[in-house]
């Protein structure tokens, strides 16, 4: 039972994401944007520069993980395990 | 530096009224922790600007308050700090679960770290730096955890290290300028490279690594994921605080401009990032974090404008407080639960209401997302980059934050509260944690809202105003677009239980290794050498012994006959050889 209420709160949480993502993308035409370095005054700029950043550095956090990460005994005490 | 009359150091009534809380009775003493700070705050606002009472040391004039141009921001949110972690932990030490040693080291450690805000020569700000590491190793000590002990003396050892290095940088620079007075250093890093290489120089090169120690700044960084969660849940905020803090404020006062710290600061943006999110420590990730943002303010030390050098310490301030409430958060998940491992948490949103709010808070704050403390000091070192035409710096620090809002921010409340449901169903913790936590989470909000809240303590008055509709927009898309990647790519970012090596690894298990390498090469060198030693000795003795020995050679008995034919024969040599050379 609090399975599915979940499952309704985690589908309402993505709707309401997604409706705040296009009207910021909806907002684009409204707001004038400084031009500083070229390329940051180009349309929609900041909504594709925000994914290529996150998805690059979570596939770096991955890449990073798989030669660092050590079972969570590896200095024999507690330390951020 | 003309001295003007005698004026008590701010940080003096925090120290010695720290001193004095073992002795209160326990209503005494939580008025005590309420009011200490407060009364410290009054005093550093009522130091005047031209203050600067002068004390005479070894030959050197000392300034114990001086006011450099950011000494009031930080004084204040040093002030700030401290009253919300004293408050944070008034429950606690009402219940004894928190010692009166624990309390008496923080309030110790933050009055030192105001100390060095007001200290206005080398040894003053010394003597301030190394009681706040011997302050801050109680407060890890008192942690009472299974790594507490060891991670106290990784963490002393560092520091002590950062103490000497800082020391002897002191040392060199009083030697070569006849002066102990903190001022602004044009340094160079390339100088030290100099052919004839100046002692100034070399003085300014040892006092940046002795600061940047103490900062966080790779390769002497792993010491704050370290030692920080092994603090109690009110410790762990005061360590939060301060130390870091202390570092980017010196490095404000003397460093301003210098270039190496722009690179030094990238790297730590984004090593903060990278290793905070495979933190299984919900801690761990903060105290990660702790030096993304200390990158954040190092970078802004590097871009060196005015507006990048009022951004990292608006920035400063601004991370101390949503520090202490991230902090606070997951002090009290700890407090409440036990557990400091993500891999182990998780669904606990049901009972922990204000906790995750507070939370909440602190990890939109971080991230600065519009409205919030955290995007109107970030504003303003990016409008500093702009201003340095640093267009690659610019686009660094904008994904840096779309790393600390995904990686830092959603991770924290998500892996924390939501996720896989653990079946634990904590309570919200003890009231004065609840009421530290709201009291900080509020002035989160409040710059955000009025960020001239912040500025009007900057050195000068800035006509900048963050909250345009523009920036708000293009700064609301970058990060929950960044957002969006972080849940879409939720699969590839499972917890582990595991631990992640960091620089710390060389002293802890590679020169472990090393030096039992070179125990064994040095023994066998050392048999090598003694086995030949000994064996040439012996062929000496017995050289020696058949020559000298009682039946040697020279040291027969011979008759008296003999020996006065071999002195005449010695004469007679002697003579022929005078006559042939002339």
């Amino acid at each position: 039972m609090e399975k599915n209420k979940i499952k309704n709160v985690v589908r309402i949480a993505w709707g309401i994401f997604a409706i705040a993502l296009i009207i910021l993308l909806g907002l684009e035409p409204v707001i004038h944007r400084h031009t500083e370095f070229g390329m940051d005054g180009k349309t929609l700029f900041s909504a594709w520069y925000g994914v290529a950043s996150g998805v690059f550095l979570i596939f770096l956090t991955k890449l990073v993980g798989w030669f660092l990460k050590r079972p969570a005994d590896f200095y024999n005490d507690r330390r951020k395990s | 530096m003309e001295g003007t009359g005698f004026i008590i150091p701010p940080a003096f009534i925090m120290i010695f009224g720290a001193l004095l809380l073992p002795f209160l009775g326990n209503a005494y003493r939580q008025a005590a922790i309420i009011m200490l700070p407060v009364l410290t705050l009054f005093a550093a606002w009522g130091v005047p600007e031209e203050a600067d009472y002068i004390a005479h040391f070894a030959g050197f004039p000392l300034h114990p308050v001086y006011v450099h141009p950011f000494t009031l921001i930080f004084a204040t949110v040093f002030c700030i700090a401290a009253f919300a972690g004293g408050v944070f932990g008034l429950s606690l030490v009402n219940k004894k679960k928190l010692s009166i040693a624990e309390m008496t080291a923080a309030y110790i450690y933050a009055g030192s770290a105001v100390g060095a805000t007001f200290a206005g020569d080398y040894i003053t700000l010394f003597i301030y730096w190394e009681i706040m590491a011997v302050a801050s190793t109680v407060v890890v000590i008192c942690g009472n955890s299974d790594g507490a002990s060891k991670a106290a003396f990784r963490y002393a050892a560092l520091h002590f290290i950062g103490g000497v290095v800082l020391l002897a940088g002191i040392t060199a620079y009083i030697t070569a300028t006849h002066s102990a007075d903190i001022g602004h250093i044009d340094f160079d890093i390339m100088s030290i490279f100099e052919k004839h290489v100046r002692l100034e120089n070399i003085a300014a090169a040892l006092i940046l690594v002795g600061v940047l120690i103490n900062a966080g700044a790779p390769p002497f960084s792993s010491w704050i994921p370290d030692a920080y969660p092994e603090g109690s849940p009110v410790g762990a905020v005061f360590l939060s605080a301060f130390t870091t803090k202390t570092s980017v404020f010196v490095l404000l006062t003397i460093f301003a401009g210098s270039q190496i710290l722009l690179y030094i600061g990238l790297f730590m943006v984004f090593y903060g990032i990278v290793m905070g999110a495979l933190s299984n420590d919900l801690r761990g990730m903060l105290s990660y974090s702790i030096i993304n943002q200390v990158g954040f303010m190092v970078t802004g030390v590097g871009i060196g404008t005015e507006m990048a050098l009022f951004g990292a310490a608006a920035h400063a301030f601004c991370h101390i407080l949503y520090k202490c409430v991230l902090f606070m958060s997951a002090g009290s998940v700890v407090y409440m639960t036990g557990v400091r491992k993500t891999t182990e948490l998780g669904g606990i949103f049901r009972t922990m209401k204000i906790t995750l709010a507070c939370g909440i808070v602190g990890a939109i704050s971080i991230s600065a997302f519009p409205l919030t403390s955290g995007f109107i000091s970030k504003a303003l070192y990016m409008e500093g980059a702009i201003d340095a035409q640093m267009s690659l710096v610019w686009f660094m620090i904008a994904a840096g934050s779309v790393g600390v809002a995904a990686l830092t921010g959603c991770k924290f409340i998500w892996f924390v509260f939501f996720a896989k449901d653990s079946g634990r169903r904590p309570l919200d913790p003890p009231f004065s944690m609840k009421a530290g936590m709201i009291f900080v989470a509020a002035l989160c909000i409040l710059p955000g809202i009025l960020p001239q809240a912040v500025y009007f303590m900057l050195p000068a008055q800035i006509e900048y105003d963050p909250n345009t509709s523009a920036h708000i927009i293009s700064q609301l898309q970058l990060l929950l677009f960044g957002c969006l990647a972080f849940f879409l790519l939720l699969p590839l970012q499972q917890r582990t239980d595991t631990t992640t090596l960091d620089f710390d690894w060389l002293w802890r298990k590679f020169t472990g290794g090393f030096l039992l390498l070179l125990e064994r090469a040095v023994f066998i060198i050392f048999s090598f050498i003694t086995g030949n030693a000994l064996v040439a000795y012996e062929k000496v003795k017995t050289e020696i012994h058949r020559w000298h020995g009682q039946e040697g050679v020279l040291a027969r008995n011979r008759e008296i006959g003999s020996s006065m034919l071999f002195a005449t024969a010695m004469l007679g040599a002697f003579l022929v050889f005078y006559y042939i050379s002339g």
